[in-house]
C-alpha cells in the first residue's frame, strides 16, 4: 500500500507516522509537500500541530499548495486520514462536516481512552465488529468535536459516527470521536491510531492492545480488495 | 533554612566581593562592560565543578561513556552499537514575577544536546515549589507547567515527566530540574575539532543544522559545536579553548554588553549552535548554511594567549584573562569553619503523638501534596510524541522508558532527591537520592548504568552553603562508588551572586537503566496475589511526609542507609524479573508502605481496572510508623501464590528480610482494622487532591 504523509516538515508528527507505516507495516510512504505527491498513493495520513493544519487549510485557496491538494484528492475519492488537528483541517477543507473547537473543560489531554466502534461498513473498521471496545490515545487541547444538531442527527442516520469515547474527554458533542464523509473516504478522528501499533511500545502497559492496527490493516485490507477511489459508498 | 546555622549577613555582598576581586585580578578599575559581563557570567557551574568530590565524580574511567566538553552533555555507550546522550539544566527563579514558564532552562537543556548534534527524544522535569497554598507558588507552577506542555509539544518531543514536589522551604522560589535525553546512532565522523590560534567562532542559526552538521563532515570540515543556550555560550567557548583566548567583535550596539554578541546568534537555542572552525573553513561554513537556509555569522577569532577581549572600532571594551571568566566565582580564603554545632534534634517516633483515628489520618495523608495522585498532571503533556515511548509517567512508580529510534533498546529514566532528608544531613541526604534512583530502576527491571546530576545549592558563594554543597556532594559520589554508578552529566542552577534563594539544597538526580525485556509495572495485576514487602521496616519517621505534614515537624535525622541491603533488594529484583515470578514491584519511598499500596491499587494506566488490597499490620511496631514510616532499602512486589516459596528463598539467600503483609483483591483497601476505603472512595481522594489544591490544573 502506498501512503503519502501529509504533515509538517521534519516533525514528530510525520516520523511517528512514517516508523509505523514504513517500519512495522511495510507500506510504502512518502512525504506529502505539495499536491503533486499526492499522486499515486492510495491513502494519505494527514496529521501536525495546530498552526500548521490551520495554515493547510488556509492555503488551499492557492492553487498548487498541499491544502489545495488534499481537497481536491480527497473530493476524488482519496482515502485521507485526518488525525487530530487534521481533523479540523479537514472540516475547515470542508471535508468533513461540522468543527473542532477548544476541549471542555479547557486544556490538553494526553491520555489512553476508551471508544466503541460504531460502524463497520467502511473502509476504517471492516476488521472490527460493531461495538468493540477500542483503545487509543487522544493528545490535543482541541478535540471538542462540534456540528449543528441537524448535522449531527444526519451524520447518525447515514452512519458516518465512527467511533464514540466511552469517557469523554475533549467534551465532544454526542461523544463524537470520528467521523467520515458520506461517500466514507475521508476519516476525522481526534485520537491517535499510529500511537497503538507497534506492541513492543504498548504492552508493557495495555496488553493485547492493537486497536491502531486494526484501523489501519482495516485500510490496507480495502485498497487491496480494490475498493478505494469512487467505490466506497457504493459498496455498503 | 533548616537543618543548618542561620547564615549572618557579611559586611560585603557577593556582587561587591565578585567586583572587587575582579578589579584586583586586573590591578585597575574595570570598565562598565567588563563589570556587565563577569556579573553576567556568574553562575557557580565552574565552582560546583571544581569541588573535589565532582572532579571524582565525574571520572569514572572505566566507564563506557563519554563527554561533550564542559560536562553538561553525557554519552552511555550502548553493547550494540548507538548512545544515549544525556543533558541537564537546574535553574532557579527567584522573583516570582519572573516565573513565566519554565521553557528558558528546558530550552538550555535542548540547546546542549543540539549542539552535539543529537536530536531531544524526550524531556523530563522536576520542579521544586513552595506549598501550593501560596498564591505565588501555585500560579507559577501551573503557568510554568502549561508553558513546558506547549514548548515539548511544538519541539515535537515527549515528555516523560513533569513532577512538582512540594516544600515550604522555596517560598515563593521555583526550581527547575530538567532532563533532556537523545539517542546518537555513530560516532562523530568528524572528530570535534581542538581550537587553534586563528580559528574563527561562527554562529549558526536555523532549522537544519542536522543536515548543515551533515555536509561539513562530508566536507571533513573539522569543528567543535557549543550550545548557545542564554547563560552557557561564552564559558562553553571559553572553556573549550583551553589556554588559549577569545576576540569577540559585537555589533556596533553590543560593546557596552558584549553577552549581547553571543545572543544575536540565538533566535531559538535548539536552532542554533556555535562552531570554533579554521579560518579557511569560514566561507564553507557560510555556503553550507545558506544551502539548508541557516544563517552564518562571524563573531570572532580564537586568540594564541589566554585573554578575553570585545574590540570595537579600535577600542577595547573587555579585556579579561580567560581565567576570570572560566571560574568568575572563585574566591579564596573565604571559606567558614565547619559548622559545629553538633547533630540537630533527633525525631523519634515517640515525639509524635499516635493518631486516635488511624482512619481520618490516612485519609488526610493521601491528600499530602506531594503524596497525591499527579495522574491528573501528567495529562497535560504528551507523553506520546516522538513514538517511543515505552513507560508513560504516573504509572511506571517514578519511572520512565523509551524505545532508542534504531537500535530498539529500552532505556529506562528515574529521578529521585528528597530535599527534605539532604536538609537534614546533605551526605545522607545525597545518598538516599542514589539509592532512591537505583531502586526505582530495578523496580522496572532495568539495570542502572548511570546518573546525571543538576544539583542546586542555592547561593554556592555562601560558605555555609559552599559547606553543605561539599558534604552533599560527597554523598553523591560515595553512593555512585557503591553502586559503580559513572556521573554522565553534572550541572548546577545559575543563581547569580545577587540571588540567595531560601531554598534548601536540593538533588535532582536522574537515573539511566537499560532494560532487556518489557519493563515491569508497579500496579497490582491479579486477584489473589500475594503482597510481599522486601527490606526491614524501621520506626524511622524524621523527614517523612508523614512528619512533616500531618505533625508538622522536619527535624531529626534522615533514615539509615545501608548499601548493602540495597544491593541484596537490587538482586532479588533483577532473579525475579527474569524469572518472570513478578506481577508487580513499587518502591517504598514518600508516604512509606501505606502509599506504595496505594501506588500499587491505582496508579494504572487509564483503562485498567484498579484493584484493591488487604494489608496486615505489623504487631511488632507502632502503625503509624508500619505505615507511613520512610526506611530506605525496601519494595512491594506481588507475586502468584505458587512463587512465594521460591521468592522467600531468594530473599533469604540474600539476607533479605521477607514478609507477607496482604492479599490482592476486592474492591476495598484496608490495613488491618485500622483503615478501610472503597476503592471509589480511595480514587476520588487520592485523584482529586492535587487538582484541589491547585485550583485545577
Amino acid at each position: 500500500m502506498k501512503w503519502a504523509i501529509a504533515a509538517p516538515p521534519d516533525s514528530a508528527w510525520g516520523s511517528d507516522l512514517v516508523a509505523v507505516l514504513r517500519d512495522l507495516l511495510e507500506h510504502e510512504v512518502r512525504l506529502a509537500e505539495s499536491e503533486d505527491d499526492l499522486r499515486g498513493v492510495d491513502a494519505v495520513a494527514l496529521s501536525g500541530d495546530e498552526a500548521w493544519c490551520a495554515a493547510l487549510a488556509t492555503e488551499a485557496m492557492a492553487a498548487g499548495t498541499l491544502g489545495r491538494g488534499l481537497a481536491d484528492y480527497a473530493r476524488d475519492g482519496g482515502l485521507l486520514l485526518a488525525i487530530g488537528a487534521g481533523f479540523a483541517a479537514a472540516c475547515a477543507l470542508g471535508l468533513l462536516p461540522g468543527e473542532l473547537l477548544r476541549n471542555e473543560p479547557e486544556g490538553f489531554v494526553c491520555r489512553m481512552v476508551g471508544l466503541r466502534v460504531q460502524g463497520i461498513a467502511n473502509p476504517w473498521a471492516q476488521r472490527a465488529v460493531v461495538g468493540d471496545l477500542w483503545r487509543l490515545p487522544v493528545r490535543t487541547a482541541c478535540g471538542r468535536y462540534r456540528a449543528e444538531g441537524a448535522v449531527l442527527d444526519q451524520l447518525e442516520r447515514d452512519g458516518l459516527v465512527l467511533l464514540r469515547y466511552e469517557e469523554n474527554p475533549t467534551g465532544s458533542e454526542r461523544d463524537i470521536a470520528a467521523v467520515m464523509n458520506r461517500r466514507r473516504n475521508v476519516l476525522g478522528i481526534t485520537v491517535h491510531p499510529e500511537n497503538v501499533v507497534d506492541a513492543s511500545l504498548v504492552d508493557p502497559q495495555w496488553p493485547g492492545l492493537d486497536s491502531g492496527r486494526i484501523l489501519l490493516e482495516s485500510l490496507a485490507g480495502w485498497v487491496e480488495e480494490g475498493f478505494h477511489r469512487g467505490a466506497v459508498e457504493s459498496s455498503r | 533554612m533548616r537543618g543548618s546555622k542561620p547564615t549572618a549577613p557579611g559586611p560585603e555582598q557577593p556582587r561587591a566581593v565578585l567586583l572587587r576581586r575582579l578589579e584586583e585580578t586586573l590591578d585597575r578599575p574595570a570598565t562598565d562592560a567588563e563589570r556587565a559581563l563577569m556579573l553576567w557570567l556568574c553562575p557557580p557551574a565552574a565552582e560546583l565543578r571544581r569541588l573535589p568530590a565532582s572532579r571524582h565524580l565525574l571520572a569514572a574511567p572505566w566507564a563506557d561513556i563519554d563527554r561533550a566538553p564542559g560536562a553538561e552533555v553525557g554519552f552511555l555507550k550502548l553493547e550494540g552499537g548507538g548512545a544515549v546522550a544525556v543533558a541537564v539544566d537546574s535553574r532557579v527563579y527567584v522573583d516570582p514575577a519572573e516565573h513565566p514558564d519554565l521553557r528558558e532552562g528546558v530550552a538550555a537543556t535542548l540547546a546542549k544536546l543540539v549542539a552535539v548534534g543529537v536530536r531531544p527524544l524526550a524531556l523530563h522535569a522536576v520542579i521544586h515549589c513552595g506549598l501550593p497554598e501560596k498564591a505565588a507558588a501555585r500560579e507559577g507552577l501551573v503557568s510554568s507547567l502549561h508553558a513546558l506542555s506547549e514548548y515539548a509539544r511544538r519541539q515535537g518531543i515527549g515528555v516523560l515527566g513533569a513532577k512538582p514536589l512540594f516544600d515550604p522551604e522555596y517560598g515563593d522560589t521555583l526550581l527547575v530540574d530538567s532532563v533532556a535525553i537523545g539517542w546518537r546512532e555513530a560516532e562523530p565522523a568528524v572528530a570535534g575539532r581542538t581550537p587553534v590560534a586563528g580559528d574563527r567562532l561562527v554562529a549558526v542559526a536555523g532549522r537544519e543544522l542536522d543536515r548543515v552538521r551533515a555536509d561539513l563532515a562530508s566536507e571533513r570540515i573539522s569543528f567543535l559545536a557549543l550550545p548557545t543556550s542564554s547563560d552557557v555560550p561564552l564559558r562553553a567557548v571559553v572553556a573549550a579553548v583551553g589556554n588559549l583566548g577569545l576576540d569577540l567583535a559585537p555589533g556596533e550596539h553590543d560593546a557596552a554588553h558584549p553577552e549581547k554578541a553571543l545572543e544575536r546568534a540565538r533566535p531559538d537555542p535548539t536552532r542554533s549552535i556555535l562552531l570554533i572552525v579554521a579560518a579557511d573553513a569560514v566561507d564553507r561554513v557560510g555556503h553550507i548554511a545558506a544551502v539548508h537556509g541557516a544563517m552564518a555569522a562571524e563573531l570572532g577569532r580564537i586568540r594564541a594567549d589566554p585573554r578575553l577581549t570585545v574590540g570595537q572600532g579600535g577600542a577595547s571594551a573587555v579585556d579579561l584573562p580567560a581565567a576570570a571568566v572560566r571560574e568568575p566565582l572563585a574566591i579564596p580564603g573565604e571559606r567558614s569553619e565547619p559548622d559545629d554545632s553538633g547533630p540537630g534534634r533527633d525525631l523519634r517516633l515517640e515525639d509524635l503523638p499516635e493518631p486516635e483515628d488511624y482512619d481520618d489520618a490516612f485519609r488526610r495523608v493521601l491528600r499530602a501534596p506531594n503524596l497525591a495522585s499527579r495522574q491528573a498532571l501528567y495529562q497535560r503533556f504528551d507523553s506520546w510524541m516522538g513514538g517511543a515511548t515505552v513507560l508513560h509517567p504516573g504509572s511506571g512508580g517514578g519511572v520512565a522508558a523509551l524505545r532508542t529510534p534504531s537500535a530498539g533498546r529500552i532505556v529506562a529514566v528515574a529521578t529521585s532527591g528528597n530535599p527534605r532528608f539532604t536538609a537534614l544531613d546533605p551526605y545522607v541526604g545525597f545518598c538516599i537520592a542514589v539509592c532512591e534512583g537505583v531502586r526505582r530502576l530495578a523496580t522496572a527491571g532495568a539495570r542502572p548504568r548511570a546518573l546525571v546530576g543538576g544539583t542546586s545549592f542555592g547561593a554556592i558563594h555562601d560558605p555555609e552553603v559552599r559547606q553543605r554543597a561539599e558534604q552533599g556532594l560527597a554523598g553523591l559520589r560515595d553512593a555512585a562508588l557503591a553502586f559503580s554508578l559513572p556521573c554522565l552529566a553534572l550541572t548546577t542552577s545559575p543563581a547569580g551572586p545577587d540571588e540567595h534563594p531560601a531554598m534548601p539544597v536540593t538533588p535532582g538526580l536522574a537515573f539511566l537503566g537499560s532494560l532487556e525485556r518489557a519493563p515491569l509495572t508497579p500496579w497490582f495485576k491479579e486477584e489473589g496475589d500475594v503482597v510481599i514487602l522486601l527490606g526491614r521496616s524501621r520506626e524511622e519517621v524524621a523527614g517523612s511526609e508523614f512528619a512533616a505534614y500531618l505533625h508538622g515537624e522536619v527535624d531529626g535525622n534522615p533514615p539509615w542507609v545501608d548499601f548493602e541491603s540495597e544491593r541484596a533488594v537490587r538482586g532479588v529484583l533483577e532473579t525475579g524479573v527474569e524469572r518472570g515470578i513478578l506481577h508487580s514491584a513499587r518502591n517504598v519511598d514518600a508516604g512509606g508502605l501505606a502509599l506504595a499500596i496505594v501506588n500499587s491499587c491505582c496508579s494504572r494506566p487509564a483503562g485498567v481496572p484498579a484493584l484493591g488490597a488487604r494489608i496486615s499490620i505489623d504487631e511488632g511496631m507502632r502503625p503509624d510508623a508500619w505505615l507511613f514510616a520512610e526506611s530506605q532499602g525496601r519494595v512491594v512486589v506481588s507475586v502468584s501464590r505458587e512463587h512465594v516459596a521460591g521468592l522467600r528463598d531468594l530473599a533469604d539467600e540474600a539476607e533479605l528480610p521477607f514478609a507477607q503483609v496482604g492479599e490482592v483483591g476486592g474492591g476495598v483497601l484496608e490495613f488491618g482494622e485500622l483503615v478501610g476505603l472503597t476503592l471509589d472512595e480511595l480514587l476520588d481522594i487520592w485523584n482529586g487532591a492535587l487538582a484541589e489544591r491547585l485550583g485545577g490544573i
